[in-house]
């Protein structure tokens, strides 16, 4: 409840419950705006997300479903029930390797570290370890610590640093350019109508937004491809941030 | 213990007597005579191997002499005894072998040689030698490539020349089968025949053969064979083709790949001028050159028949050859639900990769899923799980496989199964271990394609949520601790510092220390004030005077004096009156301390606001 007014706190849990009850007697389109009206009134959470994401799963819209999941995994990362849903809905969009799955074992590796935890963990640990270093390098001068002490923690210092901007970096990357195609696509290579067909990508396909003009996205493919696609048959999984897009 | 005693005196026996058989064998092995030689080319100036070989025997009873021979010197080297078993076949031979040295050029011929051992008389063959000039010639053991090593010459030389190398390297392509049918095994044979040539990197066969699908060669093997008294190495491969197609084809000519080992007449040059061969030349193969050399085959004519239409199964899938099927289920005994295994084994002489294996189809009694087939060699197996849907299941079915027999011409049919099955029903609340089959056996509708293949339940509590701008480093409490760390950990590097420069840097010490000094003199000096001790009072403004300036400038106290500290104050421009105030106080001191003056109460007041006037312009424009 960190952040709610008590006089708020009921209307969310009112509205989960509504559609909840929608869901369970598959009226998936009404537990559907039910949950959108959650995050309307301004507040989001990783069971909301993932709930809509379910729900749309129903409904058959494969691109809502993978948004919605995405957007859980900021919330609720290591929660099992996401993940395999998650990976169950990737395995079914078309084209998987566009669904930002690398191939090489280090990129899955930090595609899969970069999840682990959610924006507001990263916060305290790295709140945490500036702490820990700080108490660390004071005790280091005023216990009079060898030499070879101090520059063991320097190095364990440097290194805790590195595994935490990487893992942070990880984690910006993978949720502040990511959008995902709410429908099948030509991606073209000029933002114009009739352009020149570069590559297609399909609903569910995950794409790395680089920039906006008018009704169109440039939209960086997994093998580094770019084009052109509508603006509208994508949407950013870090909707309510106020950067990148420069119209 | 008697039976044991005869179950070993049995063995021995059977021992004795397997022994008996072999040296029987031995005795009974027929006796031959044979001539061979390493080549039927010699050039003058070298010399040819030959052999006599006398097999079925272990020695020989009256020595071999051998004939004089038109054209040729001989010399005898020595015998050979050889004695050799292999799987069980015991043989043995006795063999002289002689150089021969031409003594001139042309075509002679070593006569047929008659042999008496052991009141038998038997008769070698007679073999033909050319002898040619050395100037064009291959020389022995250095496996020149003949006609194409020789590029002067004439004509008639060049061509023997030519039929000498291709006498002693060639391939050569054969079948056991001239008509087989569309996809009936054909087997191939390839030899490679060497004839005391050094040749290296022997490549797999290419056959031209655009009707006949090739199976990969088999491992080469190697051994010696003698061909009109000539003695070659061999290396033989094998494989199988079946035709795709009826009608008259040719297979071949089959095309083999191979280096020849060549001596470097550069090398020799080099080498032989001084010192003769190089000796670590030959070890390293330093003095020979690689010749790719490719041969070439004869062609096989192969007719192809098509399969009979007359009495065709519809089940055949194309099978042709002898194939032998087997099958086995385990367990025999289950649960409805439980899985059964069926594994085929099919084992043939055709081609296997046609040959389909048949399986179990799904009908009301078995669910069944896609076999798993293997291949290795010329067996091919499959594995297919089936599921009893119900109690009333006796047996898994039989199957069949059809075939064509191209040695009995006609279609062959092999039949196993069925085998017996004892399926139990499903206990009251037990779980069928197969997702999706009720307890009244069968699937549950539609939903069979949807097995394990389906999203997780939503979850029914809302847990911790958020407004949309929250971040938790924007928080009051991140930020006060944030702001905590940071200012304790610079004010404890500040502090830390500090301390260390006090214990390391004296004169800022002192410095530091002078205005405690200074407060502490003035507050003694206060109270002598107030006690109008005028002795006191002067001392301890001399004293304070004294302590305060010697920490200030770092100067022991005897070396404080009024030049001193003017000095020191006129660097830092003190103002004059601070200066004239600090005269005025040590010469008051020193009217006191050794002149015995006396001064009123107002006049120490004065010199009190003087110390403390002094040193608060001192302490604030010399920090």
């Amino acid at each position: 409840m960190r952040g709610i007014p008590a006089f708020a706190v009921d209307g969310p849990e009112a509205l989960f419950a509504e559609a909840n009850r929608a869901y369970q007697e598959q009226r998936y389109q009404e537990a559907i705006e039910a949950y959108e009206n959650i995050l309307k009134s301004g507040f989001e959470s990783g069971a909301v997300y993932y709930n809509l994401g379910n729900a749309y799963f129903k409904r058959r819209e494969l691109g809502k479903t993978l948004l919605n999941y995405e957007r859980a995994l900021e919330f609720i990362p290591r929660d099992a029930d996401l993940r395999a849903n998650y990976d169950f809905a990737r395995s079914m969009a078309r084209d998987v390797n566009g669904n930002g799955r690398e191939d090489f074992f280090l990129a899955r590796f930090a595609e899969q570290a970069g999840l682990l935890f959610t924006r507001n963990e990263y916060a305290w640990a790295g709140l945490f370890f500036l702490g820990v270093l700080a108490a660390l390098h004071l005790m280091s001068i005023f216990l009079e610590w060898s030499k070879r002490s101090r520059q063991i923690l320097a190095g364990v210092g440097v290194f805790i640093l590195m595994c935490y901007g990487y893992l942070g970096g990880m984690h910006y990357q993978f949720f502040i350019h990511r959008a995902i195609l709410l429908g099948d696509a030509s991606a073209l290579f000029e933002p114009r109508e009739g352009a020149t067909t570069h590559f297609q990508v399909y609903e569910g396909n995950a794409v790395q937004l680089l920039k906006r003009q008018d009704q169109w996205s440039k939209v960086t493919r997994f093998d580094g491809k770019e084009g052109w696609v509508p603006f509208d048959c994508l949407e950013r999984v870090h909707f309510n941030r106020k950067i990148i897009i420069k119209k | 213990m008697k039976k044991n005693v005869f179950s070993r005196l049995n063995r021995v026996l059977m021992a004795v007597f397997l022994v008996f058989c072999c040296v029987s064998f031995a005795w009974a092995e027929e006796i031959a005579f044979r001539v061979d030689v390493d080549r039927t080319t010699v050039e003058l100036g070298s010399y040819a191997r030959l052999t006599l070989t006398v097999t079925g025997v272990e020695g020989l009873p009256q020595p071999i002499e051998l004939p004089e021979v038109d054209g040729f010197e001989s010399r005898l080297i020595g015998p050979q005894t050889k004695v050799s078993i292999v799987n069980g076949q015991y043989s043995s031979s006795y063999a002289l072998v002689y150089y021969l040295y031409p003594t001139k050029t042309g075509q002679f011929e070593i006569p047929a040689m008659a042999l008496k051992i052991k009141d038998q008389t038997v008769q070698s063959n007679p073999i033909t030698l050319q002898v040619v000039s050395s100037s064009v010639a291959p020389s022995a053991g250095e496996g020149t490539a003949g006609g194409a090593a020789a590029s002067s010459g004439d004509s008639a030389q060049q061509k023997t020349l030519q039929q000498s190398l291709s006498e002693r390297l060639f391939v050569i392509m054969g079948t056991t089968k001239t008509e087989v049918y569309v996809n009936e095994r054909l087997p191939v044979t390839v030899k490679l025949f060497v004839n005391n040539l050094d040749i290296r990197n022997v490549s797999y066969p290419q056959i031209d053969a655009s009707e006949f699908v090739l199976e990969d060669f088999e491992q080469p093997l190697q051994y010696e064979q003698v061909i009109n008294g000539i003695r070659y190495q061999v290396v033989e491969f094998k494989t199988f083709g079946y035709a795709m197609q009826s009608g008259n084809f040719e297979l071949g000519p089959v095309r083999e790949s191979c280096q020849l080992a060549m001596k470097d007449p550069n090398q020799q040059k080099r080498s032989g001028a001084f010192f003769g061969d190089d000796l670590f030349g030959d070890l390293f193969d330093r003095n020979y050159v690689m010749r790719p050399v490719t041969l070439e085959s004869e062609f096989l004519n192969i007719k192809v028949k098509p399969l009979p239409d007359d009495g065709k199964p519809v089940s055949f899938s194309g099978a042709v050859g002898k194939f032998a099927l087997e099958m086995t289920v385990s367990p025999v005994q289950v649960k409805v639900g439980d899985p059964v295994t069926v594994r085929m084994t099919l084992a043939g002489n055709g081609n296997m990769r046609t040959a389909d294996l048949p399986a179990l189809k799904e009908n009301s009694e078995f669910k069944v899923y896609e076999p798993q087939i293997a291949l290795h060699g010329n067996v091919k197996t499959s594995e297919q799980v089936v599921i009893p849907r119900h109690d009333k299941v006796e047996q898994v079915p039989s199957v069949s496989f059809w075939s064509f027999n191209p040695e009995k011409e006609s279609y062959e049919q092999e039949t196993v199964g069925p085998f017996a099955l004892e399926v139990k029903p499903l206990e009251k609340g037990e779980q069928s271990q197969i997702v999706g089959l009720n307890r009244a056996g069968g699937f549950s509708g539609g939903e069979q394609d949807k097995l394990g293949k389906d999203i997780g339940f939503i979850k029914d509590r809302l847990g911790p949520f958020y407004r949309f701008s929250y971040r938790s480093w924007r928080s009051f409490s991140f930020l006060s601790i944030l702001i905590f760390v940071v200012v304790g950990w610079v004010s404890g590097c500040l502090w830390h510092q500090f301390h260390a420069k006090l214990k390391t840097d004296e004169r800022f010490a002192r410095r530091l220390r002078a205005p405690h000094y200074a407060r502490h003199g003035l507050l003694t000096a206060k109270q002598f004030l107030q006690q109008k001790d005028t002795k006191q009072f002067y001392d301890t403004v001399y004293k304070t005077i004294q302590q305060y300036f010697s920490h200030k400038l770092h100067m022991s106290p005897g070396d404080i004096s009024a030049a001193s500290i003017q000095d020191y104050l006129q660097g830092a421009r003190i103002d004059a009156e601070v200066m004239n105030a600090l005269k005025r106080l040590l010469s008051d001191c020193d009217a006191i301390r050794y002149a015995s003056a006396h001064f009123d109460n107002n006049r120490m007041i004065q010199a009190f606001q003087d110390l403390q006037y002094t040193i608060d312009q001192v302490e604030r424009k010399c920090r």
